[in-house]
């Protein structure tokens, strides 16, 4: 399939919800704009985001928590339901993505590369986290904090990986006993 | 981030990178586009993705988009090839226009001089929906030869 070009005077935000919408069903969208929304909505929030009607939307969401792929809460002083990502749901499937390409040996050492580097950034700011560096007030550029930050979230994961690896592979050995 | 051509201005970005958000970008634009690649500069802890299409508009004979996105949603979508650079940004800014954190840095060099800095015209803020208008837009862009005027939509030449 190739993307066609735009027509003249045609809108691109208007012709790639098109697209979308005809491409996809309303769960497909509802479960697509939930895969990357860590903080909480309303139905009516995501059924805007999802071309759909909060009805539909609603439906769809209760299936995705049922699945344990949203999380749902209900905060004091809001009556409706609010939904996000469920964060055990990002780290599982982030681990599978990386488990598919790197095996648990490789994946070992990545992560103590991964580590030396957070240890680089402590030795370089003389604090342990990059939510030190507000309180203690460190000079450090947007940039590096950025990458710390990130650099510290992907590591988290790929030990969560590491470690979901080595159980798969122990179970599956030792159901072969 | 050394290979890519954002610069500084990347620094303006909110939040983490999102690793899965770069995925997903990639998984919208080579789904459909034939010329289209993808890849992730560092495999566990990316900054960015590049998309290699391996034909160019014009007379350049390839193109890139690098392409960086937050888990707070601000991105930078840099598209480069060997004539010419631009970017559609979303991230806090202190250019006087346009007032909401989208915005556009024209061709040919992506400028940030604040005259030159425009509205973008990525209204849509879902991850595949604009993964696909910059896939429509370099589309449109290929198909007439040239970027001039592929950020206002509306009219083309």
């Amino acid at each position: 399939m190739t993307e066609a070009p735009l027509e003249p005077g045609e809108d691109v935000n208007e012709a790639v919800r098109a697209n979308w919408k005809d491409e996809t069903t309303p769960f497909e969208r509802v479960r697509t704009v939930m895969k990357r929304t860590y903080e909480s909505q309303s139905a009516d929030e995501i059924a805007e985001r999802a071309l759909t009607t909060p009805t539909t939307a609603r439906k769809h969401l209760d299936v995705l928590v049922g699945d344990g792929f949203v999380s749902a809460t209900s905060e004091p002083g809001r009556t409706a339901t609010l939904y996000r990502r469920s964060a055990e749901s990002v780290v599982m499937e982030q681990a599978h993505d990386i488990l598919r390409e790197v095996g648990t040996e490789e994946l070992a050492s990545r992560i103590s590369e991964l580590q030396s580097e957070i240890q680089r950034y402590r030795e370089e700011t003389g604090v342990d986290s990059p939510e030190d560096v507000a309180l203690e007030d460190v000079e450090i550029d947007r940039g590096t904090l950025q990458a710390w930050q990130t650099t510290r979230r992907n590591l988290d994961i790929a030990k969560a990986a590491l470690a979901i690896g080595q159980a798969e592979d122990s179970v599956e050995t030792t159901a072969a006993d | 981030m050394s290979d890519s051509e954002i610069g500084d201005e990347s620094h303006s970005v909110r939040g983490s990178v999102d690793r899965g958000a770069l995925l997903d970008f990639r998984e919208a634009v080579v789904r459909r586009e034939p010329l289209a690649t993808g890849e992730l500069d560092y495999f566990l802890d990316p900054s960015v993705l590049y998309i290699h299409f391996e034909d160019g508009v014009s007379e350049a004979g390839s193109g890139r988009l690098d392409v960086v996105w937050t888990t707070q949603d601000d991105y930078n979508i840099h598209y480069t090839d060997e004539t010419r650079n631009l970017r559609w940004d979303v991230h806090p800014h202190e250019y006087p226009t346009p007032p909401e954190d989208r915005h556009f840095h024209p061709p040919p060099d992506a400028s940030r001089d604040p005259d030159l800095v425009e509205d973008s015209c990525i209204e849509v803020s879902e991850i595949v929906l604009v993964a696909l208008a910059t896939l429509k837009l370099w589309r449109t862009a290929y198909e007439w030869g040239s970027f001039d005027g592929v950020n206002e939509i509306v009219n083309p030449p």
